[in-house]
């Protein structure tokens, strides 16, 4: 039981870090409807950004975490300009949105490997890493460390800022409207282009932090993207594909199997099981955990 | 001075021809009611006059033409169109759906007014204002695709088959909604398969046959014209 609860703690901040990542594929797909693998490459340059203000510029968490989800915003609206826009405006995104996902995604990840090497770096140390404990047991202590504090408590911070700008400005209602019926919204003179790069502004600001997050806590390679980003889309479906506080919950849910695979079966099992559990859960329930259904009205 | 003009209208899907030189005009203040068989071209011609299709010809409203603006200038300036079957915003509550009609407003002031005004018509949705839009009956839901149109404050609204899909007493309630919205100042082009309905609460009609204007008359002499009694009023 107290391992148990201990493995739950520590899946807590990865599945955060799911859960940016996936609402970054979720909000794109729902609005735009193009499956944008360049996700876990938005995911990786954020990390690496954040590696480059650290280390050469010395700047502390917070404004590098802010320069790492500005850098983010700026990529991912690029891919879409250059990307996905062209192909918008002839009315083909639909039906080749997916290769040309696939090859900047590429394109970017052998870029990043040209430029920055293979080679793993680690960020420098930001803030002191220490094993705080939240409560006792009997004699034992669970505990969580510093980092994982930090990365879940930016997390909430960003999810929450996302929330409110979701359900309490009218753009964020329009976004939400937008991934319903973006032609019923235009006859109400909104601007889909502008609504499309705001959505992936904001898609590439949750990736950049997820990867910033990530390099607090572990080395960063060009690769990184290619399976985190596959993890967010899977959390995303398993969610419900659309839904934001689904794709919250799947990419908590995998956190937390990860970490008590690794806990109680073995690491090596981490990604296999996680994969395993989504599976089965999108058997039972195809449309996902938070995937909406309304009955035709007449 | 006509509020809407449309002189020589076309517009193609491909190849198909979908509206052939098409010309009408609107009055202030009017109901006019546009009759037409399934495929006629109704629907694209309220999707072109909104700019969300190409088309040829030219369209002016109050005076001006509108042919190179955009939709959301065409909103600003007093036209907005409710689509055929609704197309509420099911996972957005009653009262987010009627704020986004207001998207393109800028006076504060006014969008509460015409909110309040709003939920005065249509007491159901204000009974109703912070569920989701999906769970309306169907009725209900025109009254929130209407409620959400007259948002944006229109001087002249495009109604695309509001009675689809209703019962009788429901389309009959539709009916009387678009006389009142007439009554306090808003010119209406409706279009509608309900020939019979269409044409007793309107001024004057169009009767359009696969894209061409066919007949055009005031609504008193359409409803009893031979050839309208036969193909849209049952013989
Ligand atoms: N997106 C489209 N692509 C190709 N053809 C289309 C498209 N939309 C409509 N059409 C064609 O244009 C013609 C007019 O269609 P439209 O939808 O305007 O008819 P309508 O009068 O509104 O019919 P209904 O009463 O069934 O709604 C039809 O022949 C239709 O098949
Ligand atoms: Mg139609």
């Amino acid at each position: 039981m107290f391992v148990f609860l201990q493995q739950i703690i520590n899946g807590l901040a990865q599945g955060g870090i799911y859960s940016l990542i996936a609402i970054g594929w979720t909000t794109v797909f729902g609005i735009v409807g193009v499956i944008n693998w360049t996700h876990g490459e938005v995911y990786m340059l954020g990390a690496y950004v954040g590696y480059f203000v650290t280390t050469f510029l010395h700047l502390p968490l917070i404004p590098a975490l802010l320069v790492s989800m500005l850098a983010g915003m700026v990529i991912a609206v690029l891919v879409d300009e250059v990307g996905y826009r062209p192909l918008r405006k002839r009315g083909v995104l639909a039906a080749t949105g997916f290769i040309t996902a696939l090859g900047l995604s590429t394109i970017l990840r052998y870029s990043a490997s040209a430029a920055f090497t293979v080679n793993p770096r680690a960020y420098p140390e930001l803030i002191e890493q220490e094993l705080l404990t939240l409560f006792r047991v009997g004699d034992s202590a669970i505990t969580i460390s510093s980092l994982h504090l930090i990365i879940l408590i930016g997390t909430f911070v960003i999810m929450v800022a996302l929330e409110l700008f979701m359900k309490r400005t009218l753009t964020g209602k329009a976004m939400l409207a937008a991934s319903q019926d973006m032609q019923t919204l235009g006859l109400m003179g909104v601007n889909a282009e502008l609504l499309i790069k705001i959505t992936f502004a904001i898609s590439g600001a949750l990736g950049a932090a997820a990867g910033f997050f990530i390099g607090l806590l572990y080395a960063i390679d060009p690769i990184m993207g290619a399976l985190a980003g596959l993890k967010g889309w899977s959390c995303a479906i398993l969610g419900g594909i659309g839904s934001i506080a689904g794709s919250l919950v799947g990419g908590i849910l995998l956190g937390i199997a990860e970490s008590l695979t690794a806990g109680f079966i073995s690491t090596g099992y981490k990604d296999a099981i996680g994969f395993a559990i989504m599976i089965f859960i999108l058997l039972i329930k195809p449309s996902g955990l938070m995937g909406y259904k309304f009955e035709e009205k007449v | 001075m006509a509020l809407l003009e449309v002189k020589g209208l076309n517009v193609f899907y491909g190849k198909i021809h979908a509206l052939k030189d098409l010309s009408l005009s609107i009055e202030e203040g009017e109901i006019v009611s546009l009759i037409g068989a399934n495929g006629a071209g109704k629907t694209t011609l309220l999707t072109s006059l909104m700019h969300q299709l190409p088309y040829t010809g030219s369209v002016s409203f109050q005076g001006k033409a509108i042919d190179q603006a955009g939709t959301r200038d065409i909103v600003k300036m007093g036209m907005t169109m409710v689509p055929e079957g609704r197309r509420v915003f099911v996972r957005t509550s009653v009262q987010d759906n009627l704020l986004l009609g207001a998207y393109s407003r800028k006076d504060k002031e006014g969008v509460k007014k015409d909110l309040d005004h709003i939920y005065e018509m249509f007491p159901r949705l204000l009974e109703r204002k912070n569920q989701l839009a999906g769970t309306l009956s169907g009725g209900e839901q025109q009254m929130l695709a209407m409620g959400r149109a007259l948002m944006s404050s229109p001087r002249l609204l495009l109604l695309d088959e509001p009675s689809m899909g209703l019962s009788p007493l429901l389309v009959d309630q539709i009916f009387d909604t678009v006389v009142n919205i007439n009554k306090t100042g808003t010119t209406i082009l409706l279009v509608e398969q309900n020939a019979n309905q269409a044409l007793r609460i309107a001024k004057r009609g169009y009767v359009i046959e696969t894209g061409e204007i066919v007949l055009s008359d005031s609504a008193d002499k359409l409803i009893v014209n031979p050839q309208v009694k036969e193909a849209y009023l049952g013989g």
